[in-house]
This record gives C-alpha cells, sequence and structure tokens, in this order.
C-alpha cells in the first residue's frame, strides 16, 4: 500500500524532497514506513529517532495527527495515509 | 530568590524633573523586568489615566539575568497602558539595548507627562539630560540613529526610538531599539510619541552590584546554544511556516482560509534564501535573527519573522518574500507592529477586494505611518474600524489575533480568550505543546491548568528575563531553580501575581469576563473559562477579588 510521507525543515534536507510516497505491507506502522525511508536516507534515522523511539523533540503524525496521541510509531497506517514529520515548532517573535 | 538590582530612576518629561527611588522590596518581590515594571504600573499609573495622555507612564525595565553573559538574555521589557487594548501591558524585545540599559546604574526607568517639544533623552550613570529635536520630527527610525551617532557617538545599540507613526498616535506603534528590534505589541510607540519623546539613549559604566547563582549553568546553556544545530539558526521563526500551513493553519486572506496556496514562497527557504548573514542578540550565540536582502532591488532588512509571513504575506494574499520583507523594512522604518499593522490592512483588502495587490499594502503602510488618507482610519487598528469596514474583527481585547491559529490549536484558541494581553500568542505560548502532540489541540476542556501554568511560565521569562526561545529549548524546570536559586513552584507564583496585577488594573478600566472573547466558535469555551477562573481564585465574572491583590507581598 501507498503511504504519502511530507518532511520538513532539517527532516527534508535529509530525504532531499519535501514528498516521498512510500509502499509498505499492509500491516506496517508508521514507525515501519519511517525506519524503511530511513534505510536509504540515514541522516533521517538519526533526526528522528533515539534508542527505537521518537525523540522528544521531533513530530510525527499520521493524517495530520500526531502520533503521541495515537499509539506512538506503533500507530498503524492504511493505504492513502499521509505522515508527516517535522521539527520542534516553537513560537516566536514578529 | 535572585532579583535585578538597582534604582527606580523617574523622568518627568512635562516639567523635565528627574527623582530616584529605591525599589529593593518591589523587586525582592518581582524579580525585575515585566513583573517589577507591573507592580510600579498597576500602583502609580492612575486607573483610570488615558492612554495617550501625561498620567501615563511607560516603564523600560531589565531583569537579573541582563547582568549575566548566557545567551538567550539579551532582552528587555516595556510595561504601559496600551492604547490599543486600553489595558495594563508588557511589550518584549531583543537587540543589543540591556546591556547598556544596566550600565546606567538604574534596573527601571520610568517616563511620566508630556513634553511640549520633541525630546531625546540620554540617560546616563552621572544623570538625564533633555535635548530637544524638532528637526528629527518624522523622521525614520534609522534617521533618529544616524543623528545621534552624529552628534554624539551613540550607536543603535543605546537607543530606543520612534518613527512617525509613534509621533501620530498610531495605536500599534512600537518602540524600535537597535534600528530593526521592536517592542512591537501593544502600542506603546504611541505613548512615547505623545509624551513628545523621540528616542531615549542609555550609556553607563555603572551596573549595579548583583551576584548571580550557578553560572556554570549560564557557559553550559552558552555551549550548547552555540553548538545546536537547531533550523531555527538558519530560519528563525520562519521555518514553522510550511509545517504549521500543511499540517495546522496559516490564516490567509483575513483568516477566511487555513491554507495558504503560497506559503513555500514566503516561508523558511525562502527567507533564508535571502538571509546574508547571522546575527543575534547581546550576548546570544543561538543567533536566530535573519539580515535579508534583495539582490535585485538593494532592499535590506531583518525578517520577516513567521508573524510577519502571516500578517503581510498569507493574510494578505501577498506570495512573494520580497514583498513581504518590503512591508517589514516600512513597519521598521516608521515603527509599527509588523502583525496589528498586517492584519489591519488584511482587513482593508478584505474590505476592498484587494487581496494580493502588494503595491496597495506598500501604500497603505505608509499611509498609516503618517496617517494619511485611509491610513487615518486603518491607524486605529482592526477592533475600532471593523465596523466601519463591514468585516469581521479579528482583534481580541483590541489586539490583532497572531498566526498561531486558536481554531486549530484550542487551548490556545483559550489562551488568546483569557490573556490580559488579548490576541497574542507569546502570552501563554500553549499551542507549542499541542503543535507537539504533548496535549490534544482539539477542545478547550481540561486546558485551563495547561494556559495558567504557561501564563505564569511566561511571566517569570519576562522578569528574569529570558528569550522566549531559550525556554523549553536551553532553559527547563530544573535550571530555572538554580538559574534563580529558588523553588520552582515559589518562582512561578511571582508569574501568577504579575498576571493577577495585570487583570486587577484592567478590571478597574471595566474589564471583565465579557472581555475573554475569540471571534470563533471553541467547544466548552464557557466551562473553561469557569474553571479558568476557579483556578486562579478569581470571581466567577473573571474580575480579581480585591484582598487577593491586598494580599500580594510588597502591594501598597
Ligand atoms: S534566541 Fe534569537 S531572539 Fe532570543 S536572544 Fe538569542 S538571538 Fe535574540
Amino acid at each position: 500500500m501507498a503511504i504519502t510521507c511530507d518532511f520538513y525543515g532539517p527532516l527534508r534536507e535529509a530525504v532531499g524532497r519535501k514528498t516521498i510516497t512510500h509502499d509498505v505491507s499492509t500491516d506496517a506502522t508508521v514507525g515501519d514506513v519511517l525506519e524503511s525511508i530511513a534505510v536509504d536516507h540515514p541522516e533521517l534515522g538519526e533526526l528522528l529517532f533515539s534508542d527505537g523511539d521518537l525523540r522528544e523533540t521531533m513530530n510525527v503524525s499520521v493524517n495530520s495527527r500526531h502520533v503521541r496521541l495515537q499509539d506512538g510509531l506503533e500507530t498503524p497506517v492504511e493505504d492513502g495515509d499521509t505522515v508527516r514529520a517535522y521539527p520542534p515548532a516553537e513560537g516566536g517573535s514578529t | 530568590m535572585l532579583h535585578a538590582t538597582g534604582s527606580l530612576l523617574t523622568i518627568d518629561v512635562g516639567d523635565r524633573s528627574v527623582t530616584t527611588t529605591d525599589i529593593d522590596d518591589e523587586l525582592a518581590a518581582f524579580i525585575g523586568g515585566r513583573g517589577v515594571a507591573t507592580k510600579l504600573a498597576h500602583d502609580r499609573i492612575p486607573f483610570d489615566a488615558d492612554p495617550l495622555g501625561a498620567d501615563n507612564r511607560l516603564y523600560f525595565a531589565s531583569g537579573p539575568l541582563q547582568q549575566s553573559n548566557m545567551s538567550f538574555t539579551g532582552r528587555m521589557s516595556l510595561t504601559g497602558l496600551s492604547p490599543l487594548t486600553d489595558g495594563l501591558l508588557s511589550s518584549n524585545a531583543g537587540g543589543y539595548l540591556s546591556r547598556n540599559f544596566v550600565a546606567t546604574g538604574h534596573s527601571v526607568v520610568e517616563i511620566v507627562g508630556e513634553s511640549d517639544e520633541l525630546l531625546a533623552i540620554h540617560v546616563t550613570d552621572e544623570g538625564v539630560e533633555f535635548e530637544p529635536v524638532p528637526e528629527l520630527e518624522d523622521a525614520g527610525v534609522p534617521a533618529v540613529t544616524d543623528a545621534m551617532n552624529d552628534r554624539h557617538g551613540l550607536e543603535s545599540e543605546h537607543l530606543v526610538t520612534i518613527g512617525p507613526a509613534g509621533e501620530r498616535v498610531v495605536r500599534f506603534a512600537s518602540v524600535m531599539t537597535y534600528d530593526e528590534r521592536a517592542f512591537g505589541r501593544g502600542g506603546l510607540g504611541a505613548v512615547m510619541g505623545a509624551k513628545s519623546v523621540k528616542c531615549i539613549s542609555f550609556d553607563g559604566d555603572s551596573a549595579p552590584a548583583l551576584e548571580l547563582p550557578n553560572e556554570d549553568l549560564h557557559m553550559e546553556v552558552h555551549r550548547e546554544a552555540a553548538t545546536s544545530d537547531d533550523i531555527m539558526r538558519r530560519q528563525g521563526t520562519t521555518n514553522l511556516t510550511e509545517f504549521l500551513n500543511d499540517e495546522f493553519s496559516l490564516p490567509t486572506r483575513y483568516y477566511s482560509e487555513l491554507e495558504f496556496e503560497g506559503a513555500a514562497d514566503i516561508g523558511g527557504n525562502a527567507v533564508e534564501e535571502k538571509k546574508y548573514e547571522k546575527a543575534a542578540c547581546s550576548v546570544c550565540a543561538f543567533a536566530c535573527k535573519l539580515p535579508t536582502r534583495d539582490e535585485e532591488t538593494g532592499l535590506e532588512t531583518e525578517g520577516p519573522e513567521f508573524e510577519t509571513v502571516f500578517s503581510f504575506g498569507s493574510n494578505c494574499g501577498v506570495d512573494d518574500v520580497v514583498d513581504v520583507m518590503k512591508s517589514n523594512e516600512l513597519c521598521d522604518r516608521y515603527g509599527m507592529d509588523t502583525i496589528s499593522c498586517g492584519v489591519t490592512v488584511a482587513a482593508y483588502l478584505a474590505a476592498n477586494d484587494e487581496f494580493g495587490n502588494a503595491e496597495l499594502v506598500h501604500d497603505l503602510v505608509e499611509q498609516i505611518a503618517f496617517r494619511e488618507g485611509d491610513g487615518d482610519l486603518l491607524a486605529e487598528g482592526v477592533a475600532r474600524i471593523h465596523d466601519e469596514l463591514g468585516v469581521e474583527n479579528w482583534a481580541i481585547k483590541g489586539l490583532e489575533h497572531a498566526a498561531h491559529d486558536g481554531r486549530v490549536v484550542q487551548g490556545q484558541g483559550l489562551s488568546y480568550a483569557v490573556a490580559n494581553r488579548g490576541g497574542d500568542h507569546m502570552y501563554s505560548t500553549t499551542m507549542i505543546p499541542e503543535y507537539h502532540g504533548k496535549i490534544d489541540p482539539e477542545g478547550t476542556a481540561g486546558k485551563a491548568e495547561h494556559v495558567i501554568r504557561n501564563e505564569n511560565l511566561n511571566a517569570l521569562r519576562d522578569s528574569g528575563i529570558i528569550c522566549q526561545f531559550g525556554v523549553g529549548r536551553a532553559v527547563e524546570d530544573d535550571r530555572f531553580e538554580r538559574l534563580f536559586d529558588a523553588d520552582f513552584q515559589d518562582l512561578l507564583s511571582v508569574g501568577s501575581r504579575v498576571v493577577e496585577l495585570e487583570r486587577h488594573f484592567n478590571n478597574q478600566r471595566g474589564f471583565d469576563g465579557e472581555d475573554d472573547w475569540v471571534p470563533y466558535d471553541l467547544p466548552d469555551l464557557e466551562s473553561s473559562l469557569q474553571e479558568y477562573y476557579d483556578e486562579r481564585g478569581w470571581n466567577d465574572d473573571g474580575t480579581v477579588p480585591a484582598d487577593r491583590v491586598d494580599a500580594i507581598a510588597g502591594s501598597d
């Protein structure tokens, strides 16, 4: 099944483009999708993961819902889902 | 508990008198910065003062950390009664002023009265001098710096200045420092203008004695700032633009849409392409600022930051980063808050079906600064003119709504509703845990406690003074304890007292729960407001019981 992944900031630089459409098996989790992309782009894995977990400062969503509010990297994905990975979102001045 | 030291210097620009007052008790209770300035403003500005009258007072204040060499402390606070919100309000700016301010020997400088001629005021450790500057009428901010440099050798890091917008009491006029850094929100530049003060310089060599605890931690924070590979160090806050647009919201065409098709053209990468060197605030190794240049036109400015990318970009339907840079440069030169100005211009574009007309945007900014043509109306801000324009009121308590979209991050929506400063994202920054999935962005139920904690923390941040970009990133709760040599809960209580004094002052001017409002529906808002008031120990109508204010340490 095809999963669309959008990357932002340094994560985009690690994979070289904004969007990657990735094919995975039907029982895949969001962690499987990102780890599999990180095989070709090891810097992505370094930025996103620490000891197999999502780094505290990094953000991943499935269909615009943060995985921390779902099952973390174990959140299942389905055909046509959108995964987004983005860096810390600090607010700021004008 | 660590607190600033140094006296209060009061300058009456009406009779040109100067007095110095010992404020050790207030500093001990409120640390410095916004905290001590709020306490002084609460007790010294008459509750019925006209924001543009002689009785209003401005408080420039530093915190104890402005005597340190720690990154994330190149900030100053400014407090006064706002002509935009009609309430007590503090604004915060970076740049290089803070160390020169502290070197005068004062922790707070208070400006009161009304001058009958345009003045420059020079504050040093040897006293105060008044210089009539009628020839600087209508001068832009960089021209004032040039004049002060030519005459007195004063560089921009010594100066706070208003542009023509402040002189013409545009309600969202800013006070500028270091030419391009703004005490932006709430129109305190108009207060300075109403007092006929064009600029103030700070210089000296007499920083008050202060022993800073745990200075090893300062070095640790400094090292982390210097070695961080955070994207903010390259793109500042503009790095947020694209993923907020795709994942949450980037308010577009006067908030009528949540997504802007041109986000990539005005966002972090587009701004970084125009960046030509690194820049920072005093002693800050994080250096997140954005000097930008367009080689084709020769236009130079600093920024735009994310909020300006929204206010003059997506919200005006403008998708060329150079056009946004131009709006940014004009606002800095004339001395106006880019959020309020951009949102007010967007309201005009909505009323006249002119979204995307960048030339008109730039014309309107000029007209507002000089109160010419339609600019005279727009200079009043959205809350006062939306009926006349026939558009919705996207200002809360008079302050134009920031980019972080309370319709999508709804705890932030609750925060806008209760904030004493109104539509301001920096008051509680509750959107950050919502973006990070630490709180569910949907709904307001159960979020009052988050909003309260963040409001208290941010009031502490602004009293200390620490930059927002250091809080969470480098200065966590335990580090606050070490920096201020105090229990974290005690530190949060200082923040709570600051919020409460602001609220109490505003209550005396007629504000109550009716003003705790946002221009969109939020689930459970009524019950969340009650929860917020209950947790704060306030009355059901959102007012502060008098006995709570009497009980605040150091209150008269
Ligand atoms: S992090 Fe940025 S805004 Fe904050 S003090 Fe440092 S340079 Fe200034």
